[in-house]
């Protein structure tokens, strides 16, 4: 029985993954020192270079423009809009809970490049269905929705919270909420394959003691 | 299981020892381990005619039936 190689496409997939969760590690360090310096030592010009950005909903009551194409008249109705904050405007309050929510989408991940690395490094070594790449699948399914969720959530808050800062103009603007919906497909089809891969570690198993 | 392997038995019997079992049939140690602690789940036909083969024996002088 030859000895079992892993094709290119998983080599390089391997490959490109472990560089990903190195850049990663990397910002987490720009994440955990730089962000705080700035915070701490930068005055208020400087900080004034930063922003948050935030996303809104303009509201526009049904627009209507005429285009070349013809006389019937174009729709323009909600638009989304980001909107930058600079950073030394907002309220200390509001910064902490928005470097707290960037951490947390940070930690979510990280451990979400974490072990789609150490999946990849299994199926690469030739060992894809171990009972531990099944309770990886599950956790990346499960890390994904919780970052899909996480992000949303977040960004709501984020956004409702600098709306409601604005005053009152003629044209009226409001938080979205949305979900990333191909991360949460993505994250069931993730969950589905775990129960898979953990009936096809009981077969191996099964098969290995096969004489 | 009701259906044990008593290749030990055999092989005293035939003063062979696992190892040269191994080198003749072909098999591991690994594997032929597995088979005589009764770990194994199933046995190839062509496994069980390589044992009968080297210990020149019938496929029933290595497998016994014990109900539970």
């Amino acid at each position: 029985m030859t000895a079992y190689r892993a094709n290119r496409v998983v080599r390089l997939l391997t490959a490109a993954v472990s560089f990903g969760y190195f850049v990663i590690c990397g910002c987490g360090v720009l994440l955990l020192i730089v962000v705080p310096a700035v915070e701490w030592f930068a005055d208020d010009e400087a900080l004034a270079k930063f922003t948050l950005a935030t996303t809104a909903i303009v509201q526009l009551d049904d627009a209507r423009l005429v285009s070349s194409w013809g006389p019937d008249p174009l729709t323009l109705s909600d638009t989304k809009t980001t909107v930058r904050v600079p950073i030394s405007v907002a309220p200390g309050w509001f910064r902490s809970i928005a470097y707290a929510g960037l951490l947390a989408s940070y930690v979510l991940l990280l451990l979400f490049v974490y072990h789609l690395r150490r999946l990849f490094q299994r199926v690469r070594d030739g060992a894809p269905f171990d009972a531990r790449n099944a309770v990886r699948l599950r956790w990346l399914g499960l890390l994904l929705l919780a970052l899909a969720f996480a992000d949303g959530l977040f960004a709501f808050w984020q956004s409702a919270v600098v709306v409601r800062t604005l005053p009152v103009t003629p044209v009226a603007v409001r938080a979205p909420f949305s979900v990333d919906g191909w991360a949460v497909f993505v994250a069931l089809v993730l969950i589905a394959l775990a129960e898979i891969f953990r009936r096809g570690t009981e077969l191996e198993e099964e098969q290995s003691l096969v004489v | 299981m009701p259906i044990y392997v008593t290749l030990d038995r055999v092989l005293e019997q035939r003063d062979v020892t696992l190892t040269e079992l191994s080198e003749r049939v072909g098999m591991t140690l690994a594997n032929l381990s597995i088979l005589k602690t009764n770990k194994a789940r199933a046995i190839r036909f062509s496994t069980l005619e390589a044992l009968c083969r080297e210990l020149d024996c019938e496929p029933g002088d290595l497998l016994a039936y014990e109900d539970d």
